[in-house]
Formats: C-alpha cells, sequence, structure tokens
C-alpha cells in the first residue's frame, strides 16, 4: 500500500510553537516539548480509555477542558497545559482520587516513588476536604 | 374512559390514539391512518427528500438534547459502509415516561418512524434499544414487528420499493447510562455501557464501528406525521426554535398526573396548574423541574415562561426529555436532592475520576446534612465538587448530578441552613 505523506500542523504549547503530524495528541505533542502532562491511564502501548481525567488542559476557544491523551492537535490550537484553568482541572481530579485513597504516606511503601502523592503536593492537598467515612455510599432511606 | 386524564387544551398528535386498545394492532392502526406516511416517503420521495422534510419541520430530538433531528440525519457519510438506525427506548431519566407510552399504546406509530428514518439515512438495519424493565412494553413492540413483517412493512423489498430494512428490538438491562447514546451502542454491542469519547460521533463511527444515527422514541415517532403533512403543517405548532408538539410525563404533587402533550409555545404554569390540577387540596406548589431529574429545579413562581426549549432556557432551566416533577411545600429539598444524587451515585459507570469520585461524595455530604450533622461550609463544598464534575467528564451524567445540587442551593439554600443550623427541616407535614 502507498504510504502517504502525513500532513504537518502547527500548534502552541505554553506559548512554545511545534510541529507535529497531523493526529498526534496533544499529550504527545507537548512531549516533544519536553511537558510532561501528568496521566494515569495514558500509556503509548495501550489504547487511551481518557478516564483518569489528569490529563485535562486548556484548549483556548473549547468550552471546557480537553483530555490531552485523546484530543488530536489541530493547526493552529493554543493549548495552556499549566493555566489556572488547567490547573484548577488537575486539581480536582487529584482531589477526587484522594476521596477514597488512605492517607497513609508516612507508612506506605509506594510512599516516595507515588505520582499521586507527588501530584497531591505538587497541587498542593496536604489537607483533604473530605470528612466522610471512606467507604462505599450506602443509600438511606 | 379517556387515556387517563385528557384536556382539550392538549395538542394530541402522538397521543391521539393513547389508551384505545385497538390501535395496538396493524389492523386498529391501519385504519387510523398509519403507515401512509410510509407508502408516501417510499413511493414519492428520494432518502434526501425525506431528510429534507424533517429539517425544514425543525424538529428537535426529544430525547432531551434537543438536537435538530434532520441535521443529524444528514451527517450520515454516504459511502458504501453499512449504516445502522438505533432508536433509543432505553427511557430511563426520573420522571420521565413518555416513550413508554408510545411504545404501549400506539408500537406501529414508532415503527412506521423507524422504517422511514431508516430509509432516509438508507440503514440496513435498525436496532431498537428498549428499556429491560418493560417486559410489558417489549410483548408488545415485538408483536408489532411481527406483524409488519407479515404485512411487508419490514424486510426485503418494502412495499416493492427495493429499500431493505431489518428491525431488531434489542433489551438493555437497566442501567441508565445505556441511555447515553454512545453507552448505548456500547450496550448494543455486548460491552459494557461505557459512554465513548466524542469524536469520533456516532454518525461517522457508531454501532459495530459503522455510521449510525441514534434518535429518541418522541422523535422517530414524530417523523410519520411530518413525512406525511408536510414541515409547514408540523411548523404551526410551538415556536420558530421549537416546533411541533411535546409529551409531557408530569409526577410528583399534582392533581392528575400523567401524559400531556402540548404544544411547544404552550405555557408551563397552564401546564401545571390547569392540566395537571396543580398540588393537592391545601398545598402549596414548592417547585417544579420541568425535563428531568437532570435539569435545574425551577421555584413556583418561575414557571410562568412557554415550554419550548429557549422558553424554559430563559427561565432558567431545560425542557430535557419533559420529565415533569412537581413538589409541594411537603417536600424537604434536602432529601429530594439527596435522592436525586443517590441515583446518579448509583448510576455512575464509574469510568471518569470525577463523576465516580463526586457523585459518592455528594451522596455522603448529603445524607449528613439531611441527618443533622451537616457544617456551614458543607454548602460551599457541595458547590466546588459540583463546579469541579462538571463538564470534566466523558458523558454529561456527571454534570447531570451536579445540576440538582447547584439549582437546589441557589434556591433552596434556606432550606440546607435549617438542617444545619436548627437541625429542622422547612417542610410542611
Amino acid at each position: 500500500m502507498e504510504r502517504k505523506q502525513q500532513p504537518v500542523v502547527t500548534v502552541r504549547i505554553d506559548g512554545v510553537p511545534v510541529a507535529v503530524p497531523q493526529g498526534t495528541t496533544i499529550l504527545e505533542a507537548a512531549e516533544r516539548l519536553g511537558i510532561v502532562i501528568p496521566r494515569y491511564c495514558y500509556h503509548p502501548g495501550l489504547s487511551a480509555p481518557a478516564v483518569c481525567r489528569m490529563c485535562l488542559v486548556e484548549v483556548e476557544g473549547a468550552p471546557k477542558p480537553a483530555p490531552s491523551c485523546v484530543q488530536q492537535v489541530q493547526d493552529g490550537m493554543v493549548v495552556h497545559t499549566a493555566s489556572a484553568e488547567a490547573r484548577k482541572a488537575r486539581r480536582a481530579a487529584v482531589e477526587f482520587l484522594l476521596v477514597n485513597h488512605p492517607l497513609d504516606c508516612p507508612i506506605c511503601d509506594a510512599a516516595g516513588q507515588c505520582e499521586l502523592q507527588d501530584y497531591a503536593f505538587e497541587t498542593g492537598q496536604l489537607r483533604t476536604r473530605n470528612v466522610e467515612p471512606k467507604a462505599c455510599w450506602v443509600a438511606t432511606r | 374512559m379517556a387515556y387517563p386524564y385528557a384536556d382539550p387544551r392538549e395538542t394530541r398528535l402522538l397521543s391521539k390514539h393513547f389508551g384505545e386498545k385497538d390501535a395496538i394492532g396493524i389492523d386498529g392502526w391501519i385504519e387510523r391512518g398509519g403507515y401512509r406516511a410510509l407508502k408516501k416517503a417510499l413511493g414519492s420521495m428520494s432518502p434526501d427528500e425525506v431528510t429534507g422534510v424533517v429539517k425544514e419541520s425543525g424538529l428537535r430530538g426529544r430525547g432531551g438534547a434537543g438536537f435538530p433531528a434532520g441535521l443529524k440525519w444528514s451527517f450520515m457519510p454516504k459511502d458504501d459502509r453499512p449504516r445502522y438506525l438505533v432508536c433509543n427506548a432505553d427511557e430511563s431519566e426520573p420522571g420521565t415516561f413518555k416513550d413508554r407510552e408510545i411504545m404501549r399504546w400506539t408500537p406501529h406509530q414508532l415503527l412506521e418512524g423507524c422504517i422511514i428514518a431508516g430509509y432516509a439515512i438508507q440503514a440496513e438495519h435498525c436496532y431498537v434499544y428498549i428499556r429491560g424493565e418493560f417486559v410489558d412494553i417489549v410483548r408488545i413492540l415485538n408483536g408489532a414487528v411481527g406483524e409488519a413483517y407479515e404485512r411487508g412493512y419490514l424486510g426485503r423489498d418494502i412495499l416493492g420499493s427495493g429499500f431493505d430494512l431489518e428491525l431488531t428490538v434489542h433489551l438493555g438491562a437497566g442501567a441508565y447510562i445505556a441511555g447515553e447514546e454512545t453507552g448505548l451502542l456500547n450496550s448494543l454491542e455486548g460491552r459494557r455501557a461505557e459512554p465513548r469519547i466524542k469524536p469520533p460521533f456516532p454518525a461517522q463511527r457508531g454501532a459495530f464501528n459503522m455510521p449510525t444515527t441514534v434518535n429518541n422514541v418522541e422523535t422517530l415517532a414524530s417523523v410519520a406525521h411530518i413525512v406525511m403533512n408536510g414541515a409547514d403543517w408540523y411548523r404551526q405548532w410551538g415556536t420558530e426554535k421549537s416546533p411541533g408538539t411535546k409529551l409531557f410525563s408530569c409526577c410528583g404533587h399534582l392533581q392528575r398526573p400523567g401524559n400531556y402533550e402540548v404544544s411547544l409555545d404552550f405555557n408551563l404554569r397552564d401546564l401545571v396548574y390547569e392540566l395537571c390540577g396543580g398540588p393537592p387540596e391545601g398545598r402549596a406548589l414548592l417547585a417544579v423541574i420541568p425535563g428531568g431529574s437532570s435539569v435545574p429545579i425551577m421555584k413556583a413562581d418561575e414557571i410562568d415562561c412557554d415550554v419550548s426549549y429557549e422558553g424554559i432556557e430563559a427561565a432558567g432551566s431545560m425542557l430535557g426529555s419533559g420529565g415533569l416533577i412537581a413538589m409541594d411545600e411537603s417536600t424537604c429539598m434536602v432529601r429530594a436532592v439527596r435522592k436525586m444524587v443517590e441515583f446518579y451515585a448509583h448510576e455512575s459507570c464509574g469510568q471518569c475520576t470525577n463523576c465516580r469520585e463526586g457523585t459518592a461524595w455528594l451522596a455522603k455530604i448529603l445524607q449528613r446534612i439531611e441527618r443533622g450533622a451537616g457544617r456551614e461550609e458543607d454548602i460551599p463544598l457541595l458547590l466546588d465538587i459540583s463546579a469541579n464534575m462538571a463538564g470534566r467528564t466523558i458523558c454529561p451524567l456527571s454534570d447531570s448530578a451536579a445540576v440538582p445540587v447547584v439549582s437546589s442551593i441557589q434556591k433552596f439554600e434556606h432550606e440546607y441552613l435549617a438542617h444545619i443550623r436548627d437541625g429542622t427541616c422547612t417542610a410542611v407535614r
């Protein structure tokens, strides 16, 4: 089969322009610039379910934050991975993940090699706003 | 006896034959003018002409989003891949029971719409994805499908036109999220009903990865009437932006609950007070949810508006699916919202973090407030969690769970404060 030359598109990520083949995701394009967008459920060798909602970034002109692991770049797209909007979305995802996660870093074997811990620190969530028991909710009458 | 409650101010287009047992069978339906639109469409119109008429009529999707139906059909790519029509009969929005009645009383009305829509998009197979709890309705619908096959309205070479369409009734297993169109497609394919990331939209890659159109029951049932009588005829009802009629499933604290079909320029207040008879004797109306539990709650004094999509939106809510829930002053708003949020927490498919964790967190907080253990800071916390849930997930379930929380705090904050500060409830017992 004849291989077609992929058209190249130029996007601006955190102010830096980058030219990538069409069909590249925002997350991949950012990595070319050395920008690592936080992610949990994405792995280059697997399909991207886009469910952890950690990699949400702000795309100018879009009504809501976009999952960068599946959103493909378009020519002229302007992406912010660390704007207030993007950071707010990421902070929310970390907070939600911590709602039902044990907060026992001092005695946890994974401490120090834990991305959740890193992101919790990065987003400044050393205390949780959650006062509910860490258990599955049960319907009441 | 007329169908549970009828009112002369209704515009009964889809519901005209509700309550007539004879209309269920194919002979009774043909006597009432059934399948004439199909003959007209297949006999004298091209698929594009059918799409054109529906586009001109301005028919908007009746499932909740209100997307123009004709426009949706025109998104179907014209290549040689097989195309599918999916009828979304997984009606599970709390407070909505209109599709059930369309299928119970006039199954052939739906089938005729399916066949015409199938012709318009040149589908080869139509799947009716029906809610699994509708056991009796499934029996009726399957009977109707058998009759339609016997008469040559379905199958090969329908009415000698050369158009083939197979139709399968597929039972869901009871998940709310299977009513979301891409969740529905996954469920139809035998997967978990987890909504898909859009794009690609179903018109590009839908059921079995092929171009697919998903339409609600009420939308498809309207199609036959539009094709038969024309776009201008349909536009005599409703408004410029919301033409036609709409079924409202009215429930809650009403004297005459039930399905009412009204022109889309009907007044919401009249619908509640005149057609449904208002709240029970001696009780005052507290709030109305006009379009199923996923739309903002309206206070009793906010409902003087058109029932059109734009009319209700201007009044601060949404038309949604037309599942109207009325609440009188005996309602504890905190409890009502807690029940709704528990529903969403139960029905969240769990793929997206914000929805899975957020719905459960909201439910726990609301339970605690209702118990009397609420804190003042819970109110901003609820709002903040809701803001973090809305618009951050693959599908709108997360937004839907946030909606009643936010709108009830905006409009009934004093009820929350009564629970939090005084441990009392403002509901009139």
